[in-house]
């Protein structure tokens, strides 16, 4: 039977802070953005500001499209680097070198889907003109 | 406190005697005694059999209402009893059977796949259980009584307020699934922490089994998800009870606004019910392409994916409620976008097939429905989500059949599938391959033969929730077809039922892995045991019992960590979040009746309310401050400084902060609070966007701001004496901080008076914006209310020297919740009395 080395003396650890962050980071700016378009559309076509126009686009579409490049600027920064693949045959079960290389590619592949995500939000509404209808 | 390792004791088994002392104290108590049992895996079990007791039940009033509906101008049931039967049936299936029977499958079976012993709060999860069989059986047996809710299982107002419904149908429903909530609720807790900290030695986030991630997803959604309801169904019952006007739209309250807290919880609903099905199937699928999982790191993608999309979809269900085309745009564009991490979850399954060499046994034939059905489910699922489509389809029998095909198909046949796949690992015994197939092509016939008709009837006009139709209608050939396939599909169920009795009673022998499966749960061999592992396995894999072959030995041996019991204590390994090293053994509690008590004494409360028997809810919820306070003076308290933990590995037997999975449990339960806060936020938002400036509306003048200086000053106060206190202790000055604690006590108390003073002069029956600000100031009231029932504990334990600087975990927890309710009360006073201000209150 193999030994191991003794656990580290659990400190806060730097790397939980960072996989936390990376894993939930990217969802939590997708429902953010959602969230700030729906309120300021709320806003918006409820106060009557829809109306108003600034070089031809409504102050609604505006409003949304800097929304949006706020957080495609937030959850690019949120992108991890990518870390390298683990050798296949590992002896200590605590090597974090598999673990960072999941949660590297697993968060970049999230940040790829929020983008798509709340650009496909984004466009939708921009192509959407009207507020017509209730609240 | 940190842990030490001496490599000299690195290889010592078990012994006889040891082995004898671990089975001993985690064995379940006998005779009557066997229902204080809290043990997950006895618990889970429990869940799973109450659950599909109510599947059972529900399908009963399915059936019922198939034989109203098989013939046109039937009178089978009377229309009143009709619309008790639909909403019961919807309520029954979605409430207590779907969430409770996800969250069974996780309690049981997470600490087998996880390698804990028991999950973290084992007392927790005992009372979240019993809530939900005591409340389950009220809410359901109301339909005996004539009182049942019939409001339809989504109980939209106006039709449920008291102007509409009179009775006490509709108060049945909100304080009875209120109170089944929070055993979602609990369960949730328990997973979150006990997936992130009670995971073997080595199972790093990357080794975490499919479902375990799948359920920690869920457990997410479930934390985000359901305060939205349970907020709404204080609303509604406010109004009902008290006559504030928050769904009435001649006092400025919005019927809309409770479809918006509604489906902020239903929508995601779906998937917190999909999810952990789909997490089943990533855990067969692999021991039958006899391959590792293929996409694992996509897969969890996908689970996250779908947890964050599933909850800007909402609004897809009140497509045809007029909301401006702009936002419906937007929802409708998520409502497609889910596809995408729903589409890489059945590649991933596909591609696990097409690489592996797929056995055809029986847990797959199940798959085989899971996916067919599922994904015409999900396909129609799409159709919905286009607008125009969706205004002709709303509310015929074509979302009938759509949201079947999707619940059934992405829940039911994965979950049937995963009874058959465990149900060795529970009884040691294999179901009779004949009996699982013949019930298989009964429900997969049965269940089509139901529900595709059901799009035909939609699409040429049959509406949801009629109680007959006429002849002349040509919707009776596909009713009558629907129910005949409910009655074959209600055949496959019974006989399901009685294969799995079948096979745990006289069933063939199981060998240790029959299905040759690869994941922790079956390293050790069958039928587990409630402790778990003889000794916690370390691992270094996701398939350990493909790729760590000696394990199974080593672990039966003794060989790995806490393979004994030797203060005669139930304990288990916790480890960090990340890497799971281990941290240190955490004393988990024995059987008790704590949480049984308590769940009655909570379920006498909610009674109570129901028939406006306010003094003896009164009576139960102070009744209940006492049992609280007895479940934490119950936690068992560390023996010594350090636990051996076996393979030479010595670790505390006590940690606070955020180490402590208490602390964790804590911090979990502190989200789900300012969730439901942030749900009144935005009612209160909600309102305002609908009715405009001015704000607040005629007849509320605005406050002046000196009025609200006072409970603002003594919110901060509290806060800044609550630090206090916790310094103190943290220096071991106990007399100091028993008077800081006495001094938070009397702020608490001013803070309280404070609001309740400015809050006198506005009308909370008049118009809906002072039943909301009444709410509002209410909540942080009832959370100061909390935060002094905590002081009063922490003062009970610092006079018992149980607080100590080495030991300030009661107190921590307690001063947390503390802050929490001076941010809500600071947070109330400025959304109150300066949003007005600084939008120009017109």
């Amino acid at each position: 039977m193999d030994d191991y080395p003794p656990p580290r003396p659990t400190a806060p650890d730097r790397d939980t802070r960072a996989s936390a962050w990376h894993l939930a980071a990217p969802p939590a700016v997708f429902l953010v953005h959602f969230g700030a378009v729906y309120g300021w559309t709320g806003l918006a076509c409820g106060l009557g500001w829809a109306a108003q126009r600034w070089g031809g686009v409504t102050v609604v579409h505006i409003g949304i499209l800097l929304l949006t490049a706020v957080a495609l600027a937030v959850l690019w920064s949120t992108r991890p680097p990518a870390e390298p693949e683990a050798p296949s045959e590992i002896e200590n079960p605590y090597d974090p070198a598999e673990r960072r290389h999941f949660i590297a590619t697993t968060s970049r592949m999230l940040v790829w889907l929020v983008t798509v995500a709340t650009v496909m939000v984004a466009l939708t509404s921009v192509f959407a003109r009207s507020c017509a209808g209730g609240l | 406190m940190s842990s030490a390792y001496d490599a000299t004791r690195a290889d010592e088994p078990i012994t006889d005697a040891e082995r004898r002392q671990l089975h001993e104290v985690w064995a379940q108590p006998r005779g009557w005694r066997r229902f204080s049992e809290i043990n997950n895996s006895v618990i889970g079990f429990y869940y799973l059999v109450t659950a599909l007791g109510f599947l059972f039940a529900g399908g009963i009033l399915a059936l019922l209402i198939r034989l109203q509906l098989a013939v046109p101008d039937n009178t089978l049931l009377s229309p009143e009893t009709y619309n008790q039967v639909f909403t019961m049936h919807g309520t029954t299936m979605m409430f207590l059977f779907a969430v409770p029977a996800v969250e069974a499958v996780a309690v049981y079976l997470l600490p087998q796949m996880l390698g804990a012993r028991d999950l973290p709060f084992p007392r927790l999860s005992a009372f979240g259980y019993w809530c939900y069989l005591f409340g389950g059986i009220l809410a359901f047996s109301s339909l005996f009584f004539g009182i049942a809710p019939d409001g339809g299982w989504f109980m939209y107002a106006p039709l449920t307020t008291s102007a509409y419904s009179p009775g006490i149908n509709a108060d049945v429903w909100l304080l009875g699934i209120g109170f089944i909530e929070i055993s979602a609720i609990t369960a949730a807790i328990e997973i979150i922490v006990g997936v992130l900290r009670t995971r073997a030695p080595g199972m790093s986030l990357n080794r975490i089994p499919l479902f375990g991630w799948y359920m920690l997803v869920t457990a997410t959604m479930i934390l985000f998800g359901f305060p939205p309801m349970l907020l709404g169904d204080a609303l509604l019952e406010l109004q009902r009870a008290l006559d504030l006007p928050f769904f009435d739209a001649n006092r400025g309250g919005d019927p809309l606004l409770w479809q918006h807290l509604f489906w902020m919880f239903g929508h995601p609903e779906v998937y917190i019910i999909f999810l952990p099905a789909a997490g089943i199937v990533s855990m067969i699928l692999p021991t039958f392409a006899q391959r590792p999982f293929v996409g694992y790191h996509w897969a969890v993608l996908g689970a996250i994916g779908v947890g964050f999309l599933s909850f800007a979809l909402w609004v897809h269900h009140m497509f045809a409620t007029g909301l401006p085309h702009i936002s419906l745009s937007f929802f409708s564009a998520a409502s497609m976008l889910v596809v995408i991490p729903n589409a890489i979850q059945f590649f991933c399954w596909i591609a696990t097939l097409w690489l592996g060499k797929p056995l055809f046994k029986l847990p797959m034939l199940y798959l085989v429905g899971f996916f067919s059905v599922f994904l015409i489910g999900g396909l129609t699922g799409v159709m919905v989500a286009v607008l125009p489509f969706d205004w002709q389809a709303h509310d015929t029998y074509f979302i009938v059949a759509h949201l079947h095909y999707v619940l059934i198909g992405g829940m039911v046949f994965p979950l049937l599938a995963g009874i058959v796949y465990w149900l060795p690992a529970s009884t040691g015994r294999m179901m009779d391959e004949r009996l699982g197939k013949i019930a298989f092509w009964l429900l997969f016939s049965g269940f089509n033969l139901a529900f595709l008709p059901m799009h035909w009837t939609g699409l040429i006009g049959m509406p949801r929730r009629i109680y007959t139709y006429g002849a002349d209608m040509g919707w009776s050939g596909l009713n009558m077809a629907s129910t005949i396939g409910a009655l074959v599909l209600a055949a496959g169920f019974a006989l399901f039922a009685y294969a799995v009795v079948h096979a745990a009673r006289r069933g063939r022998q199981a060998p240790d892995n029959p299905w040759n499966a690869g994941t922790l749960e079956w390293v050790e061999g069958i039928p587990l045991r409630k402790h778990g592992f003889t000794s916690v396995p370390i691992i270094r894999s996701r398939y350990p019992a493909w790729e760590q072959p000696e394990l199974a030995a080593e672990v039966r041996e003794g060989r790995h960590h806490l393979a004994h019991a030797r203060n005669a204590r139930r304990e288990t390994i916790v480890t960090t979040a990340v890497d799971a090293r281990p941290d240190y053994v955490l004393a988990l509690p024995h059987p008790t009746w704590i949480p049984m008590i308590t769940a009655i004494l909570v379920t006498v409360c909610f009674v109570s309310l129901t028939f406006k028997a306010t003094s003896v809810a009164l009576v139960a919820a102070v009744l209940i401050i006492p049992m609280l306070y007895l479940w934490v003076w119950r936690t068992p308290a560390p023996v010594g400084e350090v636990v051996d933990a076996g393979r030479g590995l010595t670790l505390p037997a006590f940690v606070s902060g955020p180490r402590s999975v208490l602390y964790s449990g804590v911090t979990v339960s502190l989200i789900f609070d300012a969730i439901a806060f942030g749900a009144l936020v935005f009612s209160y938002l909600y309102l305002f966007t609908v009715r405009g400036l001015p704000w607040p509306p005629a007849g509320y003048p605005l406050d002046d701001l000196a009025t609200a200086g006072i409970p603002a000053l003594l919110a901060l106060a509290l806060l800044a004496v609550g630090m206090l206190a916790l310094r103190l202790l943290r220096q071991d000055r106990r007399g100091l901080t028993g008077m800081a604690v006495a001094v938070a006590l009397a702020l608490q108390a001013g803070a309280f008076a404070a609001l309740l003073a400015w809050m006198r002069p506005i009308s909370a029956t008049a118009d809906a914006y002072g039943a909301t600000v009444w709410t509002l100031a209410g909540y942080a009231m009832a959370h100061l209310a909390v935060s002094a029932i905590m002081a009063v504990y922490v003062l009970i334990a610092l006079a018992a020297g149980r607080l100590s600087a080495g030991r300030p975990l009661a107190l921590e927890n307690t001063e947390r919740v503390n802050r929490f309710s001076a941010l809500l009360m600071l947070i109330t006073l400025a959304l109150i009395s300066l949003f007005p201000r600084i939008i120009g209150h017109g």
